[in-house]
């Protein structure tokens, strides 16, 4: 007997659960949040008992919009703005490629696409310091 | 500037990890620790401006397998930037120093971060008389465990043995080993437990702590309610065979090769605490229930010396009278809510004793 004969296997519910339409809602109201003060907020779905049919339909209902972005950092992270402005899908793998986690993200641009001031200014640093010896180097 | 002074965002700088990376981290760790899913970019701020917090790492009686566990997670580029995030000031099987030089650093650390911090055992401790079967540079674990416990802030007990004993203190206990808890009674501890613990309760902790500078949320254990809230058959797949009062009987009948529930094969999931079956091993890919095996409830005190045996279904001791184990498998749906109310019961016990 293989293992493939072992029928031990996850059974995911193959109809939506009505869980993708509540949580347009919570998403709505985020974005209300986010239009009239500007405070950014996100949901994570990896917490919510959502099987696979609820995420699909959550992903129909969002659709995809003009951005896409990925990030290399400890495993790729990707992220797409929906075609609702402001609202963004993110997903973080694993350096293996296992998923680590998914959210919603209501923003203007997630934090992690934009360059922290603290990284701007080593990078400052690290081109002066380029700038330097290519000059000494030119120099000599 | 010196190296130890500077806080965690310049000591990244300094490594080259950049903020990207410290931001997924903390989002990962704050989905882990069901923290709000907007706190991720306040941890990493919060975190940054952080001084490396200080730990001192003591091994007991131990097999090394905790650590174990954290180094060679299923996400070592991950879940080991922690030990970017602290300073390991001491721990015998990571650090190169050896000797005088080792035992220097774990005082220079006492004295340098006294009250600020934090201690993670483990491993059991031999006590009294008994205190001479472990020793490290000939200082008694119960000796160095009380010195370095004096002026810390909290103490993370990681594995069962810490935590409650575990192994070392299984009948015969031998050594007459005992858990932390039992000797040091003026600290915060918080028990990471299991055998061994998952990496991502491991990280997730020590990361609360480091973030909040608190301790977090306990149950009735000390352990942390993020991971230990539910037990192993609350979030089981094969639950449903529970319900429905299909059990395999044997690790080879026709049940057990449907993926029956393993209850009456001795599972101990639902007595059991911890998040295996939701965070699962390997990269998330499975946990022993899923792979055949009952839960061995190695996350709850004793469970080396727990009544019947691995193999023996959930009976006298846990669950109050044998009558309802003999009925189980002809009435599993009535055993599944008795299942249902007990877990709710001993939940709503840890609550009442927390504010009491």
């Amino acid at each position: 007997m293989s293992l493939s004969d072992i029928p031990v296997t996850v059974e995911p519910l193959t109809h939506p659960t009505g869980m993708a339409h509540a949580l347009l809602r919570e998403i709505a109201d985020h974005l209300a949040v986010l239009d009239n003060s500007g405070t950014a907020g996100a949901i994570d779905l990896s917490s919510l008992p959502m099987n696979s049919a609820d995420m699909d339909e959550l992903k129909a209902l969002l659709g995809r919009g003009e951005v896409e972005v990925g990030v290399e950092t400890v495993g790729r992270s990707e992220f797409y703005e929906t075609t609702y402005t402001g609202v963004w899908w993110a997903t973080h793998y694993g350096d293996d490629g296992t998923k680590l986690t998914e959210r919603i993200e209501i923003t203007a641009v997630p934090e992690m696409i934009k360059s922290h001031p603290d990284d701007i200014r080593n990078a400052h640093q690290r081109l002066r310091d380029a700038l330097s010896t290519d000059d000494q180097e030119t120099r000599q | 500037m010196s190296q130890r002074e500077e806080n965690l965002g310049q000591y990244m700088a300094r490594r080259g990890i950049s903020r990207r990376t410290f931001l997924k981290f903390c989002t990962v760790m704050g989905s882990t620790m069901a923290l709000s899913p907007a706190q991720a970019a306040e941890m990493a701020e919060t975190m940054a401006k952080a001084t490396r917090q200080s730990v001192i790492w003591l091994s007991f009686q131990e097999c090394t397998g905790c650590t174990e566990s954290i180094t060679r997670s299923h996400n070592p580029t991950l879940e080991s930037l922690i030990f970017d995030f602290i300073s390991l000031d001491y721990h015998h099987t990571l650090q190169a120093a050896a000797g005088d030089a080792a035992e220097h650093a774990r005082e220079e650390a006492m004295k340098k971060h006294k009250g600020k911090y934090v201690v993670v055992v483990d491993g059991s401790i031999p006590v009294g008389e008994n205190a001479h079967y472990s020793t490290i540079a000939g200082i008694t674990n119960e000796q160095m465990l009380r010195d370095t416990a004096r002026d810390c802030f909290a103490i993370v007990t990681v594995g069962t043995c810490a935590a409650f004993g575990g192994i070392p203190a299984a009948r015969p206990n031998p050594t007459g080993a005992v858990a932390v808890s039992d000797i040091i009674k003026d600290k915060p501890i918080i028990n990471v437990s299991g055998c061994p613990p998952m990496p991502q309760v491991m990280t997730g902790t020590l990361s609360h702590i480091l973030t909040f500078g608190a301790i977090p949320e306990l149950d009735h254990l000390g352990r942390p309610i993020a991971f230990f809230g539910e037990t192993i058959h609350d979030r089981c797949y094969r639950r449903p065979f529970y319900e429905k009062g299909q059990f395999a009987k044997s690790f080879d009948d026709e049940g057990a090769r449907k993926g029956w529930c393993l209850y009456e094969v001795g599972c101990k999931g639902p007595t059991t605490y911890n998040a295996c079956a939701n965070l699962k091993w390997n990269g998330a890919d499975t946990f022993p229930v899923q792979s055949g095996h009952g839960c061995l409830g190695c996350s709850e005190p004793n469970f080396w010396d727990q009544a019947g045996g691995f193999y023996a279904p959930l009976s006298v001791g846990d669950w109050g009278s044998h009558e309802v184990l003999a009925g189980a498998a002809v009435a599993g749906a009535a055993v599944g809510a008795a299942a249902a109310v007990a877990a709710r019961s001993r939940q709503k016990s840890s609550k009442e004793e927390k504010t009491s």
